[in-house]
């Protein structure tokens, strides 16, 4: 094109005719000419030109996009004309690509602003969807097809949105595209291909009828044809498509799956065996990629936001996983990571055991098959697969494919107790299994581990802590299984005592402040927490030797670089949990009884660590801990999964483990530290109220103050000292045993430990008594005083009661009295009333009598007045009395008031 | 998961005649007095038997309101099948039928089964429309009528298996080139051909790799 371009502009020139116009003034005469030239040469000779100017010349874009009128118009009149129509819209695609020159164009993206322009105008769609078209007046032409497609793909990349709704507005608009997905011309269809891709990507009205118009099938199908997974870059655009018509539809994914299409897609991961062993082509891997995305998108739940329909989206996911493993898809997956050392691309194998762990996580079923999985390991031997992922999460040289082996692991042994108690069972030590197994990777899964977890080397070791954290964690079982399986015939001792070693090795080596050494103790003090937390045994081995405690102490308060806030606070966490699991009521369920004469108390801890730290340099320490980003951006889900990339700190280093601080602790872990926090303040705010500075049990903590929860505390500390005296005659009989065998020195030691603990033993149990005495007589005071003021309070009952009574009393009189004196009042008018009619209507021959009426009438009168006044004089005694018993005389007044107001009326 | 034919209905009708409820209760066997309204189309699908066939229902929902029509006119032209679902409570439901029936000529490929529905049944004391009224649309435009209540489930299984049984008729006499899937059947394992086949259920299919594709 380009040539022809020189050729057109050597002739242009030769002509004469363009000499000094510009790109843009050019578009315009030639926009002109196919506007009003009036012969069709003429007109097509100048599409054909528009058309060179328009190639890689952002100019000529910029002048075309006013002249889109006149081409829409020439393609709705020119329809017939193949030519025309072909050469506008060509010119039009042509107008709407982003070219590389563009990028070198001063201004606003003409491309863009074009692309922008044309969507706008409602008539483009139908137009374009209509020369797709079969049928008589449809160019049948393969190229009108093509360009439709590229100027509508263009368009898509401006603004999805708008031409989304555009093809939804047009009748059978996704149908038509959808057709082209059957084109038998390669080109035309792997546009197709793009074009559904943009106009999928989010909308579900879409994505549904382009799944009813067959979708899934022509996908399918071009894959098929296409070799697979071994195709070209075809093969990753119709995955991607694939992607895009799941994404978040739960209809189109219960299609996919329904209709019987995961069988079909499964194949996308099966390789060849062996075809890829020394090398993995570019195109391919990408091609895998894109499939296991769509993988994990089938066995993910869409995010919530999209719909409020969780509950069928969880259903959907686990419907999904089900099938894909039932096909089994894990096979394909286990091949691509660790068959035979795995495919030789490290971005393939890390989303293949991502993608395992998706699948596997929180289903048992799922989680079993791993577990019988077997893969061929490189030395072309049978291997079990979780041993071969070991491998990979111990010794991976990515950070990134370790993680995800980790992941693996974790996704296994999460809410999978059968699973975590099988990999618990093989941590016998070598000499009883030393003999490989088939052949294949030596030893066990659980020898591996501990192999690395007591090596020299720090990375390893972080990793190893990692992994085993997962292995214990919840699960009492399988922590005590580890700790039996790994002491018995050990002469070093159990694999817990090992780690505490290995911490203080670390120690005295001086180089803690380096990041895989401090990444090491990290991963150890984790694990160490876990282990202990709930489980009597692995506290009693943890804290048996004499130098653990000590040790614990120095790392709370040592200093490791970069990581001395989270080890210190870790540390911390540690001593918390051994504070408070042996603070509980001893309900241990160990293994040898006898095997832990010196148990050392709760309380005691706390003391050490008041002692040695300080309870507010303490608490100190677990607070900067929570605070720590890791902390509080902790994952909501189960670490080492989702987050695979490793913090900044550690990408220089590159040796360092892979598993990076961000995903190391979930939020289930953060929540549980802050209670334990709340736990320890409590435990240290009773133990500190004690002027002795004993703590009491974490469960009577809070209670002390109150006397009826004395008994509690009574109870619990007589539990206590009968405790401590069987600890001290333990520690009695035991310090006559050593006594017999003094000759031998290496017990010293012990014994004056044991001594000690027996003198801390009996002064405690003294001090205790004392308190029992107090407390009893505290208990005593308060059940005299309770009674005192119970009578008081019956007695002030009793007087209250009095009190009312007699009110009520005068209340009644009062209101006989007003009674009285309102009757006598209405007799007084009535005779008032009476005297005068009589003297008026009898006259003088009345009048004696009416004045003896009158002298009747006022005597009576004042007799009444008389017995108003003693009312009165009443009323102002009982006011008086009234008012001394602080009653509302007024108030009470008013109210008889309108209660005798009232009956007149009834 | 292997099946002869593979029927694609579509459901349609104005908006709250109980085309969802029609679909679950086919589906899942079971009725949701409350339903949200559908947006846009829903998808179900579930296998029947005719004539110890395998038949593979795939049904689309439609929203019946007026605002999606033009995101469901995109759906007929794939349906091997369509129930037109009026309520017998609701008489202006009724009246639109016709409307509703130009709309799938204009747009459906014209061999597409329409089976009319009369749907609510169990609501006889609020019945709008007589069961000869409908009788009577049927026969006028050519349709399959059957009263339902997806409530009860009373004729919700015929309604679609006769639906099915027409289509799969209509296959035997040779009406539609099963090969061109754009009539929305496709063949899939144990047809026996175009048809008249005597795969059995319980019969292995013929082994026919990825025919599914």
């Amino acid at each position: 094109m380009n040539i022809l371009r020189v050729a057109k502009g050597v002739g242009g020139f030769i002509a004469g005719s363009d000499v000094g116009r510009s790109d843009s003034q050019r578009v315009e005469a030639l926009l002109q000419r196919i506007s009003d030239g009036a012969l069709p040469e003429e007109r097509q000779d100048a599409v054909a030109e528009l058309r060179d100017v328009l190639q890689s010349n952002p100019e000529a874009q910029q002048a075309v996009g006013s002249g889109f009128p006149v081409l829409l118009n020439a393609l709705k009149t020119e329809r017939g004309d193949q030519e025309m129509t072909r050469g506008i819209l060509e010119s039009l695609a042509l107008a709407v690509q982003p070219n590389e020159r563009s990028s070198r164009w001063q201004g606003a993206d003409p491309a863009a602003i074009n692309a922008e322009l044309l969507a706008k105008n409602d008539e483009v769609v139908p137009l374009l969807l209509a020369f797709l078209k079969d049928g008589p007046q449809a160019a049948s032409n393969f190229y009108v097809r093509y360009h439709t497609v590229q100027l509508l793909t263009a368009l898509a990349a401006g603004g999805p949105y708008r031409l989304q709704k555009a093809i939804l507005a047009a009748p059978m608009g996704v149908v038509q595209l959808m057709d082209l997905l059957g084109d038998s011309h390669e080109v035309v269809r792997n546009e197709a291909v793009l074009l559904l891709m943009s106009l999928t990507k989010s909308s579900p009205d879409i994505q549904k009828i382009a799944a009813f118009e067959g979708a899934f099938e022509h996908i399918l199908k071009i894959l098929k044809e296409e070799d697979w997974v071994m195709g070209g870059i075809i093969v990753q655009d119709c995955l991607d498509l694939l992607s895009h018509l799941l994404q978040n539809n739960i209809g189109n994914q219960l299609m996919f799956r329904e209709v019987g299409h995961l069988s079909a897609f499964v194949k996308v991961l099966q390789l060849p065996a062996d075809r890829y062993r020394r090398s993995l082509p570019k195109q391919v891997g990408i091609n895998l990629a894109a499939a296991m995305s769509t993988t994990q998108l089938l066995s993910t739940p869409a995010a919530p936001s999209s719909g409020g329909q969780e509950k069928q989206q969880q259903e959907c996911a686990l419907a999904n996983k089900a099938a894909l493993v039932k096909l089994g898809i894990l096979e394909s997956l286990l091949a691509l990571a660790v068959g035979s050392g795995g495919i030789p691309s490290c971005p393939v194998r890390t989303q293949a055991l991502a993608c395992i762990a998706k699948l596997i996580k929180g289903v048992p079923p799922h989680q079993a098959k791993l577990g019988d999985a077997k893969v061929t390991a490189a030395s072309s031997a049978s291997t079990p697969a979780l041993q071969a992922i070991l491998q990979v999460a111990l010794s991976a040289n990515d950070p990134a494919e370790a993680t995800a082996a980790a992941g693996v692991i974790a996704g296994f042994c999460e809410e999978y107790r059968e699973g975590q108690q099988m990999l618990a069972a093989t941590f016998t030590p070598p000499t009883e299994l030393s003999t490989p197994q088939q052949g294949g990777i030596e030893g066990t899964f659980g020898s591996q581990l501990a192999a690395s977890l007591t090596g020299l080397r720090p990375s390893p070791m972080a990793r190893a802590a990692g992994l085993l954290h997962h292995v214990v964690l919840n699960n009492a079982a399988s922590k005590q299984a580890v700790l039996q399986a790994s002491s018995a015939g050990a002469r070093e001792g159990s694999l817990l005592v090992r780690c505490c070693r290995q911490l203080a090795n670390m120690l005295a080596s001086g180089q803690q402040g380096e990041p895989p050494v401090s990444l090491a103790v990290m991963m150890l003090l984790r694990l160490l927490i876990t282990w202990a937390h709930d489980c009597a045994p692995a506290l009693e081995a943890l804290l048996a030797p004499p130098g653990h405690l000590p040790m614990l102490l120095e790392l709370a308060q040592k200093r490791f670089g970069e990581r001395t806030a989270i080890v210190n606070g870790l540390a911390a966490a540690l001593l918390g949990v051994c504070a408070m699991e042996l603070s509980q009521p001893i309900t241990c369920l160990s293994s040898d009884p006898s095997a832990s004469p010196e148990r050392i108390a709760g309380n005691t801890v706390l003391e050490i660590i008041g002692s040695r730290i300080g309870m507010a340099s303490y608490f100190s320490r677990i607070d900067a801990l929570l605070q720590r980003p890791e902390f509080a951006q902790a994952p909501g889900k189960t670490p080492g999964t989702d987050n695979t990339a490793p913090s900044k700190g550690e990408q220089g280093t590159g040796t360092v483990g892979a598993l990076a601080a961000p995903s190391i602790f979930d939020a289930a872990y953060v929540r549980w530290l802050s209670q334990l926090k709340d736990r320890m303040h409590k435990l240290a705010m009773s133990g500190l109220r004690r002027p002795s500075g004993e703590g009491l049990p974490a469960a009577n903590g809070d209670s002390a103050e109150q006397p009826q929860d004395d008994q509690g505390t009574i109870t619990a500390l007589q539990r206590e000292i009968d405790a401590l005296k069987t600890q001290l005659r333990r520690a009695h009989e035991e310090k006559e045993l050593r006594s017999k065998q003094q000759s031998n020195p290496a017990h010293e030691q012990e014994l004056q430990t044991a001594r000690a603990h027996a003198q801390q033993a009996a002064a405690a149990s003294a001090q205790h008594v004392k308190e029992l005495t107090a407390l009893k007589g505290q208990l005593q005071q308060a059940e005299q005083e309770a009674v005192r003021w119970r009578s008081a309070a019956n007695q002030a009952q009793a007087t209250a009661a009095k009190l009312e009574a007699d009110m009520e009393g005068l209340g009644t009189a009062y209101n006989m009295l007003e009674t009285h004196s309102h009757e006598v009042e209405a007799r007084l008018q009535e005779l008032e009333s009476t005297g005068v009619s009589s003297s008026k209507g009898k006259g003088a021959e009345d009048g004696k009598t009416a004045a003896e009426d009158d002298e009747e009438d006022s005597s009576g009168l004042d007799d009444l007045l008389v017995c108003l006044g003693q009312e009165e004089q009443k009323v102002a005694i009982l006011r008086a009395r009234l008012e001394d018993l602080g009653v509302d005389v007024d108030e009470l007044l008013e109210a008889i008031g309108d209660r005798e107001d009232d009956p007149p009326d009834a | 998961m292997s099946y002869a034919y593979l029927f694609k209905y579509i459901i349609i009708g104005d908006t709250g005649v109980g085309k969802s409820c029609l679909l679950l209760q086919f589906t899942d066997k079971r009725f949701q007095p409350v339903h949200d309204l559908t947006i846009g189309v829903e998808f179900g699908a579930r296998m029947i038997n005719i004539d110890g066939k395998q038949i593979k229902l795939q049904i689309w929902d439609t929203a019946g309101q007026e605002s999606f029509r033009s995101i469901t006119r995109s759906y007929y032209r794939g349906a091997a099948g369509a129930l037109l679902v009026y309520d017998i409570t609701r008489r202006e439901t009724f009246n639109h039928l016709a409307s509703w029936l130009e709309d799938a000529r204009q747009h459906a490929n014209p061999n597409m089964t329409i089976m009319l529905i009369g749907n609510k049944s169990d609501l006889t004391h609020r019945r709008a429309v007589t069961t000869e009224e409908g009788e009577q649309f049927a026969k006028e435009h050519g349709l399959v009528f059957l009263e339902t209540s997806a409530k009860t489930a009373h004729n919700v299984e015929e309604a679609f298996i006769n639906t099915a049984r027409k289509i799969y008729e209509k296959i035997e006499q040779g009406v539609f080139d099963v090969s061109n899937e754009s009539y929305g059947i496709k063949v899939g394992y144990g047809a026996g051909g175009q048809a008249g086949g005597t795969v059995r259920p319980g019969e292995a299919a013929p082994a026919k790799s990825s025919s599914c594709c």
